[in-house]
């Protein structure tokens, strides 16, 4: 079933690159070289070409398939969540602020609940943020 | 060479050592700003500071890359392959001072070749036009089979996911928008930091927390890191690592003296040609300390070997080599052919700050290796929101703008996705870091063969990068023996 389902994303998302992002985002020219899209389009092709034989190929091999760890997933939302929410506030604080607020989301994130920790990680990080913004770099 | 000098060049090992370490910050980035900070200084001592600059930045991405996963400098990317599996074993002692000792030897090596042979290197770059530099990149693109792991196909849709997300941007002949989608931050294309650090460090972040939360074996230990048993590099590993050194060195000198390849190729090709002749004791992959010195070694000999074309005829090898010539201008000196006539005092003391600084680099990074090995010892829950946060600032630093924050994380988070389904990282940046020069090269090339396939066979450089090609593909499609 596992190779049914691969094949459907990848070769479906080549698809939508072939005939719905390629088209709405590249315009044709009449350069002497190549189309700006020749190069998008070769490679949507290849990568759909490529779905079709590794479904072969995994039919073929009939491999077991490979174990992956379920549990976690919540860890991965939590974290990429705290990422952009810090991100967001990067954009609209600035560094300082939203990257020691990126530093107190991540922390809760991953679990870290002692206040004298989280205290001592946002502490840091705003140290480090004043220091990259004090160095002009 | 006078005693000031000699501060400049350990000066800027500093700076560059501290810009190598952090994401994010490149080294082209580190020279810009490091430039104007010479104008005080004689002529001698300020190319002294930014060659320091240069060389250790190079460098110091390796320490990152072995112990966060998270490479300092786009060049380091390599390293991360067998560097960070070496630390999580409990060998990053011994895999930052492969990293050390390589970067060293290929640093050195390189300056000695910029030293002896320039002159007769550089007539070699001339020759490489857009036909030759199409058949490298082609040459470069067939490493993807040899990294694809344990499935070659879903290796190739990796690569090929790469030189696609390669393309967005201006397009390079029309200059018309391709994909951008209304997005003026994507004019310049996808931002390679947002790329590597997306892919490897952020990547790697969702991976330690997946195994957090899951609490799986893994993780088990209190660290993420296995306790560090051994930090000794014996005879017998510097007897195995000596080979790939040599050869990686010969590549990176290669990449150097090649315009427009730069150290990232230089040193995913090194690792790639070196994997491919593993020997069946090697365990590229999995952590083995020739992966570290194949990509050190080549990283830091691109630098002095781009110098060879930038001294003999005035053409700039790599970027930081551009940004060097604007300081040599800067202090009165033109670059070129005549340099060595109407400069001697100056390029012999450039080369004598060159060694200096390699030396430098070797007493500062052997200083800091036990300081840096200690980050191991840190438990995960500190450590990451740390790394994320370098993550931010790194790729928010290097355009100064969220956006590339933002395709940092989306492209992180693609990247889990990708290694969960067996879907290769390694070969998505191969096609990424070499798809703007490859399309570059490719469409130079069609104009200057008036599109003829044909007119390839009068450029003899090209047609062996090409033979190459196909032998380097045959080999690695061949099942290996063991």
């Amino acid at each position: 079933m596992r190779p049914f389902a691969e094949f459907a994303v990848v070769f479906g998302a080549s698809l939508a690159l072939l005939f719905i992002v390629i088209p709405a985002g590249t315009v044709e020219t009449d350069n002497f070289g190549l189309s700006p899209r020749m190069l998008p389009i070769v490679t949507a092709t290849v990568i759909g070409a490529m779905s079709l034989l590794t479904l072969v190929f995994d039919l073929l091999r009939a491999a077991p398939n490979e174990e992956r760890p379920a549990g976690g997933l919540r860890g991965v939302i939590l974290l990429a969540a705290a990422a952009l929410a810090g991100t967001v506030l990067v954009d609209r604080a600035g560094l300082a602020i939203g990257g020691t607020a990126l530093v107190l989301l991540s922390s809760l994130a991953v679990g870290e609940r002692r206040p004298l920790a989280l205290a001592g990680m946002g502490a840091g990080g705003l140290l480090l943020l004043l220091l990259v913004d004090w160095s002009g770099l | 060479m006078t005693l000031s000098s000699i501060v400049s060049v350990i000066g800027g090992i500093l700076l560059g050592y501290m810009v190598g370490v952090l994401p994010g910050l490149s080294r082209p980035a580190a020279l810009s700003v490091a430039v104007p900070l010479t104008y005080s200084m004689t002529p001698i001592g300020a190319i002294a500071f930014l060659v320091g600059v240069t060389k250790a930045s190079a460098a110091g991405g390796a320490t990152g890359a072995i112990l966060l996963n998270t490479p300092g400098e786009p060049s380091s990317t390599a390293t991360t392959f067998d560097g960070y599996p070496l630390a999580r074993k409990g060998e990053a002692t011994r895999a930052l001072k492969t990293a050390l000792y390589a970067s060293v030897f290929g640093d050195m090596v390189a300056t000695l070749v910029l030293i002896l042979l320039a002159a007769s290197l550089a007539r070699f770059a001339l020759k490489m036009g857009p036909v030759e530099m199409t058949a490298v990149m082609i040459f470069a693109l067939s490493f993807i089979a040899a990294l694809s792991g344990s499935s070659l196909s879903r290796g190739i849709i990796s690569g090929v996911l790469g030189l696609f997300l390669a393309t967005v941007g201006l397009d390079p002949e029309s200059a018309t928008p391709r994909m951008t989608f209304g997005f003026i931050e994507l004019f310049d294309g996808i931002p390679l930091i947002a790329a590597t650090v997306g892919m490897l460090a952020f990547t790697e972040m969702l991976v330690q927390v997946q195994a957090l939360f899951a609490a799986t074996e893994k993780t088990s230990t209190a660290s993420g890191f296995a306790p560090e048993r051994d930090r000794n590099l014996r005879f017998a590993d510097i007897r195995r690592i000596i080979p790939v050194t040599l050869r990686a060195t010969g590549i990176g000198i290669g990449a150097g003296i090649i315009p427009g390849l730069g150290p990232t190729i230089g040193a995913l090709l090194s690792y790639a040609v070196n994997k491919r002749l593993a020997g069946p004791d090697d365990a590229y992959g999995e952590g083995d300390l020739k992966g570290v010195a194949a990509s050190e070694a080549a990283d830091n000999a691109v630098l002095p070997a781009s110098l060879i074309p930038l001294f003999a005829i005035g053409l700039p090898g790599s970027v930081s080599a551009a940004i060097l010539v604007s300081a040599f201008m800067l202090h009165g000196v033109q670059p070129g052919p005549l340099v060595f006539e109407q400069h001697p005092r100056l390029i012999y003391g450039i080369y004598v700050s060159m060694i200096v600084a390699s030396l430098a680099m070797l007493a500062v990074g052997r200083l800091g290796l036990t300081l840096f090995a200690r980050v191991t010892l840190v438990p995960p829950r500190l450590i990451i929101p740390f790394v994320v946060l370098f993550c931010v600032i790194g790729t928010y630093l290097e355009r100064d703008t969220a956006f590339s924050v933002f395709a940092m994380l989306a492209l992180g988070f693609l990247g889990f996705l990708m290694q969960r389904f067996g879907y290769s990282v390694v070969t998505f940046l191969i096609g990424f870091v070499i798809g703007p020069l490859f399309e570059l090269s490719l469409r130079q090339a069609l104009i200057v063969t008036n599109h003829s396939p044909l007119a390839v066979f009068s450029h003899p450089i090209a047609v062996a990068f090409l033979a190459a090609s196909i032998v380097a593909v045959a080999l690695f499609l061949r099942p290996k023996r063991r």
